[in-house]
């Protein structure tokens, strides 16, 4: 090959039929990140909203939960449970500040059980109680970590194991008992580790009997296996679209999506079965609709979304 | 261009293609690996979110916007101290916080910039406690994540200083810190020098005090979610967190404030106002107006070195900006910085620091009643304590203490029965005006806080004395008496009666030589301080014994004012006796008697009324109590009955329905006989003299006169006798006729010849009276009297009335309802005996007891002759047992009131005997042919013959011509035989039979010969010498014997 030859043979190299395969590349590569889409959203459609009943109003709800067409709301403000009919009409309540058998004190997790029980964490008390769907007081039971008083704040009634587990706020644990109260097992613990807790939240049960447990100052959502083994973990921290500032309430549809409510940012965002991020539920260019969203709860295709310091729970129904 | 370059071009451009996907699927995971790497600050994003880098790229969009200092409520401040940032940890889910942010609580402000009051702390050149951007402060200003000693709990605390001791408030409130000198509730102080422990009303509120119990700010306030107002604890409207501590001085009422000696709190005042300048100044007043411990207190920003007051207290100012009425006090007598200034207070405050109010009054920790502040003698009576901690012997107004007869203090004011506009007051202090409740005390009269009462300028002169017209007297006490008439209006009646010394005695003075124009007409007799005795008797001329009359004999006595009506102590009513002894029992429902039970013919049983009595000390005392003047007499009311009062009451003439009287006699001795309750028997008797004695049926007093002073009907009891100035026993008030006694002598002004009961005449052999009772039985229910006609025990006299009760016709049935007894003859079963003569003979052998052995023996004519009759044709039941022989009155025989005809007899025992014992007479069966001794010979008595003898004798009597018993006289039926006893040997009564008798029965005297009378001259022949008299040849025999 010639000089001649060389120089174009060099310029072959550099021709822009060499240099197009990177050219396009950059500009395809400039176009996802320069003009990325918007973050993506999930339309979502306010379909019930309760804030007040009878002569009162809810002072700072924390949870809730639905079974047999009955919604039971957390109203921790008011130191008791208010249960309302699908359509939102007040039925009835029952607590009532106080350590008394069937009295609470700031409780904040609830769970309503196929078998006609509710269980609510009673946390300014230490203990759960246990109620029939009527409100009627059945049993309690104190939540100890030795001899420390551990502050339950939500607690499930493992459909397969009947046994119920709970998070341990100033423990930072998930703790099993039986269905009857004894303490069976815990793991966790503080830290920052797959496994470990920094202020366990909300706790739901997946399809499958995995128990996801919301895991605050950890900003994230934990999977565990029922023998406590970590499965997955759901969400890390950050302001980025899946990612959390402050997680406070997990729900699980049938598809095994999760659910997850963010107290600060005020949003809800889903992800796969896999953890993979979905969408945003609610609007991130107009100020959000939502205001401290906290406990969730999935029954029939609806979204029951407690929002803490609007003092109200909305009720999205949820398009598959 | 040809074929084979267009299939290269082709080849290049899938061939670019493909590794151009390639390149950007690697770009991308590459630009997202990137994207998800952590943050090298992540711990502190999470509270300062906005630091994330991501907020800085162009090529993400985070989920919240950028904005690292928005404008919050508080202001403009940096995003991790947001309100948001904070509750979303503390929201239940991690720290259960959520009260903090409930409704209706009160926080520590946020979002004002300081006042000029607070100093915030600086270190090197910056705010120790920072404000935000805006310089206002914020959550941030006293919270921080950064720093802060976490220790071992298991919550953070965030907050940028320490405050376990307060040290966090007292930085910036440094105003409210310096102690009660620069006017802030004090700090630092231990909660133990008020309580054992810190309340727990307060604790349970989340008060916090230091380990050893220092005072905190903590312990009344809280930054956050604090129920009231302030950010305090607890309620504070009423001062109720003042009281959890200060529990010493925190009254609910006003009994309890003040039986504390605190100022009262909690009572809505009713007769002052708390002026406008005091709440201007900062004093509060309970929701209903009630004065709170906040009316005079500040718990900061108070009047330094005040002890927290709202305003200064110079000399009592604060007091007085209220107590308005009572600064009349200062410059008068009672102004301690006037007249003792160097003195103190019980407290050791001098009073010329504490001023006129605090001499006297604490505002807390007062000794007694009225937040006193002096020591008090705790054995008197509450509020009198007081007034006695100085006006006492021992205090500092000794001179003008209240001596040892005073106006009484502590005694209800309900027993005058009516309302009074004087203050009354409880143990407590508590005062009630126009009402029946409450204790006369000294300031029931008296001001203490205004010299005169009709002037409160007047303030009196600190060397001069006062008169009735000041001296702190609540009412002028002039001639009107005013002050008195207060209470003790119903005494005004005395005005223009015979008791109203201006009229009586206008010259007199009482015992302080006070003319009756200076000290009243009150004054006159009583003295409220310093009197002379009981009743506070204000005269000093005191005469006679005894209480309840000592203050009545003062003018009533021969040299008296009142000497005309000189009541002779001597013959008067008795004075100082028990009621007790007229049966008559005190209960709390009156008086009751003993003796009316059921049996009154006018009255319902115990229907008294109840009249003063005295103690001995003169002093009212119904139980217990004893008779004086004021028991029939009341002083201050000339007649209980309606009358007009004359010009001058000297013209008022007295009588039984006036003379001060409680109970106006109207014909009925209503006086007398709601004493002498059982002496209205006489009522319808043939001793009742009244005109119509059977107007008492109907109750209707006849001649019933309305003017008194034209004389009143007398009742039965005036007719007979008189209270005062009367001349003999009984208080007879009529004259006297001819007898042997004083009691006969009574009897005789009627049962003499021409007099009303002339035709009840004794006669001139009737028993004998004025002869002692000791040799006979000493019964109770007869009486006997002394020399002056005075009832006196055993060995006294026998006089009518031993026998006789004037006042009751019927021994047995006294108030025997009946219709009127007038026309009755009287007869051993009545004729006022005190007992019955008849059938028994009770009457007679209630003191010739040892002749009683009669009954039943042959002598008892029940026996032996039932229906013989005596001398007054009156059978054996009619006439007793005594009375077939015997008769009191009436009689021919008077040695032995003999009722039969004599028989015959060599002397007047022989007379007797033979009344029965002769043919033809009851005992002819038993006639002694001979029957007395032969010759003319005299026998000494039986005590003669035993001195002469010295040995026992036989009571065989001698007796005189008279038939009398004599120490030397003759041989007689009545030396051998005791015609009242059968039975020698035993002093028994008889069989009740007929019977025969031998040597030891017959109603001889002895059966015992060796001391008969008949051996001192026949020796031991004497022995058969009876025989004489009772042998075969001596006796005839009677064809009734048996």
């Amino acid at each position: 090959m010639n000089q001649k030859q060389r120089i174009n043979n060099k310029c072959y190299k550099l021709s822009p039929y060499k240099l197009s395969p990177w050219i396009f590349s950059l500009l395809l590569l400039l176009s996802t990140t320069v003009f990325a889409d918007d973050i993506k959203q999930q339309a979502v459609t306010k379909i019930l909203e309760i804030t007040d009943y009878a002569d009162s109003t809810l002072a700072l709800p924390s949870d809730v939960a639905v079974a047999d067409g009955k919604i039971y709301v957390v109203d921790g403000g008011n130191h008791r449970v208010v249960v309302f009919d699908m359509q939102g009409q007040y039925l009835f309540k029952f607590g009532g500040k106080g350590s008394e058998n069937g009295q609470m004190n700031y409780p904040v997790g609830i769970f309503a059980s196929a078998d006609n029980r509710v269980f609510v964490a009673d946390s300014g008390n230490y203990r759960v109680q246990v109620f029939t769907a009527r409100g009627h007081f059945q049993s309690a039971f104190k939540i100890k970590d030795g001899k420390k008083n551990i502050r339950p704040v939500d607690l499930i009634l493992h459909s397969r194991t009947g046994h119920i587990f709970l998070t341990g706020s100033n423990n930072h644990s998930l703790m099993e008992y039986s269905h009857t109260g004894n303490f069976l097992r815990k793991w966790g613990g503080n830290g920052m580790n797959q496994g470990e807790f920094r202020y366990p939240a909300t706790i739901n049960e997946l399809n499958d009997g995995r128990i996801a447990v919301v895991d605050v100052l950890n900003s994230r959502v934990q999977v565990f296996n029922s023998d406590g083994s970590i499965s997955m973990v759901v969400g890390e921290w950050g302001v980025l679209p899946g990612q959390l500032v402050r997680p406070k309430g997990v729900a699980i549809d049938k598809k095994g999506n999760f659910y997850i409510s963010d107290s600060y940012m005020n949003l809800l965002q889903s992800f796969t079965e896999t953890g993979d991020f979905i969408a945003v539920l609610g609007k991130k260019d107009k100020p959000s609709t939502l205001l401290t969203p906290v406990g969730l709860t999935i029954y029939k295709n609806k979204l029951f979304v407690v929002e803490m310091r609007a003092h109200r729970v909305s009720v999205y129904q949820l398009v598959n | 261009m040809n074929f084979a370059f267009k299939n290269k071009l082709l080849y290049q451009f899938l061939t670019s293609g493909f590794y151009s996907l390639l390149f950007v699927l690697l770009m991308s995971q590459w630009a997202q690996a990137a994207m998800r790497l952590p943050s090298a600050n992540r711990e502190c994003a999470t509270c300062h979110v906005m630091w994330l880098t991501e907020f800085k790229r162009e090529d993400v969009d985070t989920l919240i916007p950028y904005d690292p200092k928005p404008v919050e409520k508080t202001g403009k401040q940096d995003a991790a101290s947001t309100d948001a940032m904070c509750f979303s940890c503390h929201d239940g889910f991690v720290l259960e916080s959520r009260f903090l942010w409930e409704d209706n609580k009160h926080a520590h402000p946020v979002g004002v910039k300081p006042s000029k009051n607070i100093s915030i702390p600086i270190i090197d050149g910056k705010n120790l406690l920072p404000l935000n951007d805006d310089g206002k402060v914020y959550c941030g200003t006293c919270h921080t994540a950064h720093g802060v000693e976490w220790g071992q709990k298991d919550t953070a605390i965030f907050m940028r200083v320490r405050n376990e001791q307060g040290q966090l408030c007292m930085a910036c409130h440094k105003d409210k810190i310096k102690g009660p000198k620069h006017g802030s509730h004090p700090l630092k102080r231990k909660i133990q020098k008020l309580l054992k422990q810190p309340p727990k009303i307060l604790m349970a509120a989340g008060a916090q005090f230091a380990e050893d119990g220092e005072v905190l700010c903590q312990s009344c306030h809280k930054p956050h979610a604090a129920p009231e107002e302030k950010l305090l604890l607890v309620k504070n409207d009423k001062s109720q967190l003042c009281g959890h501590c200060h529990s010493d001085r925190y009254a609910m009422t006003m009994k309890q404030a003040g039986s504390m000696g605190t100022h009262p709190v909690n009572v809505v005042p009713n007769q002052l106002e708390v002026p406008k300048e005091l709440i201007k100044a900062g004093a509060k007043l309970g929701g209903k107006g009630e004065v709170i411990c906040q009316t005079c207190h500040r718990p900061h920003d108070a009047t330094p070195e005040t002890s927290l007051l709202v305003t200064e207290n110079r000399q009592g100012s604060l007091c007085q900006s209220c107590h308005l009425s009572k600064s009349s006090v200062q410059d008068s007598k009672h102004d301690m910085t006037k007249v003792r200034k160097d003195s103190q207070n019980m407290a050791k405050q001098p009073v010329a620091e504490t001023g006129a109010c605090g001499a006297c009054h604490l505002p807390h920790k007062g000794s007694g009643p009225k937040m006193w502040a002096r020591n008090i003698n705790k054995d008197e009576e509450p509020m009198a304590a007081l007034c006695l901690s100085c006006h006492s012997k021992e205090g500092i107004a000794k001179k003008h203490s209240v001596g040892k007869y005073s106006h009484p203090v502590g005694i209800d004011i309900n027993r005058l029965g009516h309302t009074v506009r004087l203050p009354a007051y409880d143990k407590d202090g508590r005062k009630t005006v126009g009402k029946t409740q409450g204790k006369v005390s000294c300031a029931s009269c008296h001001d203490p806080h205004q010299w005169n009462p009709l002037d409160a300028d007047d303030k009196g002169e600190i060397e001069k004395p006062g008169n009735n017209r000041t001296r702190f007297l609540r009412v002028a006490n002039g001639s009107d008496a005013a002050l008195c008439k207060s209470c003790h209006d119903d005494k005004w009646e005395v005005a223009g009666s015979k008791h109203d010394m201006r009229f009586m005695a206008p010259k007199s003075e009482n015992s302080l030589g006070q003319s009756v124009e200076k000290s009243g007409i009150c004054g006159t007799c009583h003295l409220v301080h310093h009197a002379n005795g009981p009743k506070l008797w204000a005269r000093s001329d005191l005469q006679g014994q005894g209480t309840g009359y000592i203050a009545c004999t003062g003018c009533h006595n021969k040299n008296g004012l009142a000497k005309q009506k000189d009541i002779a102590l001597s013959h008067t009513h008795p004075m100082d006796v028990p009621i007790d002894k007229l049966a008559i029992e005190v209960t709390s429902n009156g008086w009751l008697s003993r003796l009316l039970k059921g049996q009154s013919m006018f009255d319902k049983p115990g229907n008294l009324l109840s009249l003063p009595l005295y103690d001995r000390r003169g002093k009212p005392a119904q139980k217990g109590g004893r008779v004086g003047c004021g028991t029939c007499h009341d002083p201050h009311k000339w007649s209980p009955l309606d009358y007009t009062k004359p010009e001058h009451p000297k013209n008022l003439e007295g009588d039984t329905d006036s003379s001060f009287l409680r109970i106006a006699d109207q014909g009925k001795s209503q006086l007398c006989l709601n004493c002498h309750v059982e002496k209205q028997s006489v009522l319808l008797t043939k001793h009742d003299l009244t005109d119509e004695p059977l107007d008492y049926i109907s109750r209707a007093p006849k001649n019933k006169i309305d003017n008194v002073n034209q004389g009143a009907v007398r009742g039965v009891c005036m007719h007979c006798h008189a209270p005062h100035n009367v001349k003999g026993p009984a208080l007879w008030g009529r004259s006297q006729g001819d007898g042997e006694t004083p009691i006969a002598r009574l009897c005789a002004d009627c049962h003499q010849k021409g007099a009303i009961a002339a035709g009840k005449l004794p006669s001139d052999h009737s028993h004998p009276v004025g002869v002692s009772t000791a040799k006979v039985t000493d019964d109770s229910r007869i009486p006997v009297f002394d020399e002056a006609g005075k009832r006196t025990g055993h060995g006294g006299n026998v006089d009518c009335a031993s026998c006789h009760d004037p006042h009751q016709w019927n021994p047995v049935n006294p108030q025997l309802k009946s219709l009127p007894l007038l026309e009755e003859e009287g007869h051993t079963a009545n004729s006022f005996l005190r007992l019955p003569a008849n059938k028994q003979s009770d009457l007679c052998v209630s003191c010739h007891a040892d002749k009683k052995t009669i009954r039943g023996t042959d002598h008892d004519l029940s026996v032996t002759a039932p229906s013989a009759k005596n001398d007054l044709q009156q059978v054996r039941d009619v006439s007793g047992l005594c009375g077939q022989c015997h008769v009191p009155h009436n009689v021919t025989d008077e040695a032995y009131l003999w009722a039969r005809p004599l028989g015959k007899g060599a002397d007047p025992v022989e007379q007797r005997c033979r009344s029965c014992h002769q043919q033809g007479q009851l005992a002819a069966a038993k006639d002694p042919t001979i029957a007395k001794h032969p010759g003319l010979i005299n026998i000494w008595s039986p005590e003669l013959r035993k001195q002469i003898r010295q040995q026992e004798v036989a009571d065989m009597p001698a007796f005189d011509e008279q038939g009398k018993r004599t120490a030397f006289g003759k041989i007689t039926c009545a030396t051998c035989h005791n015609p009242h006893q059968w039975n020698a040997l035993h002093q028994k009564a008889g069989s009740g039979k007929n019977m025969e008798g031998d040597a030891e029965s017959s109603f001889l005297r002895t059966n015992d010969t060796s001391g008969i009378v008949c051996a001192d001259c026949h020796g031991k022949d004497g022995l058969f010498r009876y025989k004489y008299f009772h042998g075969e040849s001596s006796h005839k025999k009677h064809h009734m014997f048996r």
